[in-house]
């Protein structure tokens, strides 16, 4: 790996673990190998979003040509929201794309992701059913979100309802999380989902 | 502190009068003066390292943390001499239009790299004309001194941040720091190499040094099974572990290396059988092709010219088997009369009723050419016994080919079943007796040419 990078992340990893986020536990980084090119992030999801309460974790690739170019980041927890795929984890987030600058870090690209994460840019979407329950079922939506956030992330909040109806399709021999997500794109119309799994 | 003064006071009065109490009193000022010596040292270092940096800049956390103590690094930079792009000190500073500082080199790699842009305000940057060296700051970072990394290990080196990186690589006490910094993951097998941690030498030497490892990796395996190897087998009878552990103490690496040597020999010994395997194959495709080669050196039938010189070994044999059933005959070689001719053969056999004659017939033989020749086959027919010692006695038939006869007409099987000879073509005691057969061999020749 290029040297350059190498030095760079070696320095940002100190930055983040000095920076305040960390005290106060929003982000966290980690190693995953010795050759700096892979990381964990970890970030908290933040206050008065469906979000609140759960830890999302982070797959970062550094690339040889950072920071000329920006590192590969998406979510390893999966995660109900209109710019993160909810099957892959791939994130639309323009700084991670063009908008990509040298000055930029990963402690600033941690935060920009939190932020993402409380405002969501539904008319950009990376997930098009997560934006347009967004947007056309904004309750059923944050729902959703919360369920998956306690599903996946630790969040708070409990649905017994979305829970007894996941429990109906594991019973016919559906995995927990594709029982989820298909409930989750069907609105959790049960009958809808049933139909989807099962045609 | 007054005696020595005023020794000194005497000395500086008399100095020629007693040299002794001059030398006593000199030991005795410098003992005096030295402290007064190393206070204004210490104030003029101080001077030196916090006083000169306050007075032309502001503070700062990092910086007063770095520049009084020494404990730190470079690595702990002034944020207003970082550069945002490599997050390090500047190197080269260059100040852009926006007002951003970036080192030289950061700042050309991220606007070829397609961004033409300032990576901290994304306002449009040319390379030519917004972007320029920035002296003031280059001057500044120089008067910082840092201490050398190395200096708990004694490096005494102190200067600009910038000359630190760069007296870094060949800093005399970089080594103990890099081993610290970045060994061989085979260390543990005792691979002794040690790499800096800002080359890539440990991933060349990974790449490169991978039998070394390899054999490293053997030695630590087989001393690990010497180290754990429990003799087994004397135990068997014994029962007692322990005794029986403690007599074979100091045999196991032997009986161990025995064993090795024994397992050596067993993969050689099945490497032998595979290799004689291979050899016994060899073998055989060898004699197959010499087996091709000879006939290839055979002259091509299509090239005899309508000749058959019909060499036949031991005639007598060929004799006895003939007469001893009338449907045993024997076929020449085969043979054209052109590359694009016709394609024939010759018949000998003996009567069942005449067992002293023999037979001889040309058969006329299907062949590729046989769609655009002329039937029935025009030509003539010379058979010739040929007398191995005087050719005068060769025996020579000519014969013509009629239409009518149907030998000569196209064949319908592969050798026609319709012959043309002679029914009697010699008396075979007159063969023997007329010295034909010299060495059990007879030789007949025949010509066909087309009329």
């Amino acid at each position: 790996m290029a040297n350059m990078a190498v030095s760079r992340i070696k320095r940002e990893f100190k930055e983040v673990m000095r920076s305040e986020e960390i005290v106060q536990c929003s982000i966290k980084i980690e190693l995953v190998n010795d050759s700096w090119t892979e990381l964990r992030g970890e970030i908290a999801g933040p206050p008065d979003t469906p979000y609140e309460g759960g830890k999302f974790v982070l797959e970062i690739k550094v690339p040889e040509t950072y920071p000329f170019n920006p590192p590969k980041v998406r979510f390893i927890t999966r995660i109900w929201h209109p710019n993160i795929s909810s099957v892959t984890g791939a994130i639309c987030l323009d700084i991670l794309k063009d908008n990509w600058a040298a000055a930029m870090t990963l402690r600033t690209v941690l935060l920009s992701l939190q932020a993402l994460l409380a405002a969501a840019e539904p008319d950009d979407p990376q997930d098009a059913v997560v934006a347009y329950q967004f947007k056309d079922k904004h309750e059923l939506f944050l729902m959703t979100a919360k369920h998956w956030t306690n599903a996946y992330a630790g969040g708070p909040h409990t649905f017994p309802d979305c829970d007894s109806k996941i429990q109906r399709l594991k019973d016919m021999g559906i995995e927990e999380h594709d029982a989820r997500a298909v409930l989750s794109k069907e609105n959790w119309n049960l009958e809808k989902a049933t139909e989807c799994l099962f045609s | 502190m007054q005696r020595p003064q005023q020794q000194q006071q005497q000395e500086l009065k008399q100095p020629l009068k007693n040299r002794i109490p001059s030398v006593s009193s000199s030991t005795s000022t410098a003992v005096n003066t030295n402290p007064n010596h190393l206070a204004t040292t210490s104030t003029s270092a101080s001077n030196a390292a916090a006083v000169t940096p306050p007075n032309t800049l502001t503070p700062n956390r990092n910086y007063a943390a770095s520049d009084t103590s020494g404990e730190h690094d470079v690595d702990y930079t002034d944020a207003r001499y970082e550069c945002a792009i490599c997050i390090h000190w500047l190197n080269e500073p260059v100040l852009t239009s926006c007002g951003h500082r970036f080192c030289k080199s950061c700042l050309s790699d991220w606007l070829h790299n397609e961004n033409q842009c300032c990576p901290l305000d994304n306002k449009p940057l040319s390379a030519e004309h917004d972007i320029f060296p920035d002296n003031y700051t280059r001057r500044e970072i120089e008067q910082i001194k840092h201490k050398c990394p190395n200096s708990p290990l004694g490096c005494s080196v102190v200067a600009s941040p910038i000359e630190v990186d760069r007296h870094l690589p060949s800093c005399p006490y970089r080594r103990q720091q890099a081993q610290r910094e970045e060994k061989c993951p085979f260390a543990s097998i005792k691979c002794d190499f040690v790499g800096r941690p800002e080359t890539n030498a440990l991933e060349e030497h990974l790449k490169t040094d991978m039998p070394h490892h390899m054999q490293l990796m053997l030695q630590a395996f087989q001393q690990k099974a010497i180290a754990s190897w429990q003799p087994q087998k004397p135990n068997k009878g014994t029962g007692a572990v322990e005794n029986g552990f403690g007599s074979h103490q100091v045999q196991p690496p032997a009986q161990y290396a025995n064993e090795a040597d024994e397992q050596i020999v067993q993969a050689m010994y099945q490497r032998i059988v595979v290799l004689e395997q291979h050899t016994r194959e060899q073998d055989t495709r060898l004699e197959n092709l010499g087996k091709q080669l000879r006939l290839a050196r055979q002259v091509d039938p299509r090239y005899s010219n309508g000749t058959i010189v019909w060499q036949i070994e031991q005639f007598s044999a060929l004799v006895e088997r003939l007469r001893s059933n009338a449907n045993n005959q024997v076929y020449s070689h085969e043979c054209y009369t052109s590359p694009y001719g016709y394609k024939f053969c010759a018949r000998l056999n003996v009567q069942p009723r005449k067992p002293q004659m023999l037979s001889l017939h040309v058969h006329l033989m299907q062949s590729e050419n046989d769609f655009h020749l002329e039937w029935p086959f025009k030509g003539r027919i010379k058979l010739c016994m040929v007398h191995p010692n005087d050719g005068g006695q060769s025996q020579l038939d000519t014969i013509m080919t009629k239409p009518e006869i149907l030998a000569f007409h196209q064949p319908r099987e592969r050798i026609s079943t319709r012959g043309f000879g002679f029914l009697e073509y010699a008396n075979i005691s007159d063969i023997v007796g007329l010295g034909f057969c010299a060495n059990d061999r007879l030789v007949i020749k025949i010509e066909i040419n087309i009329v």
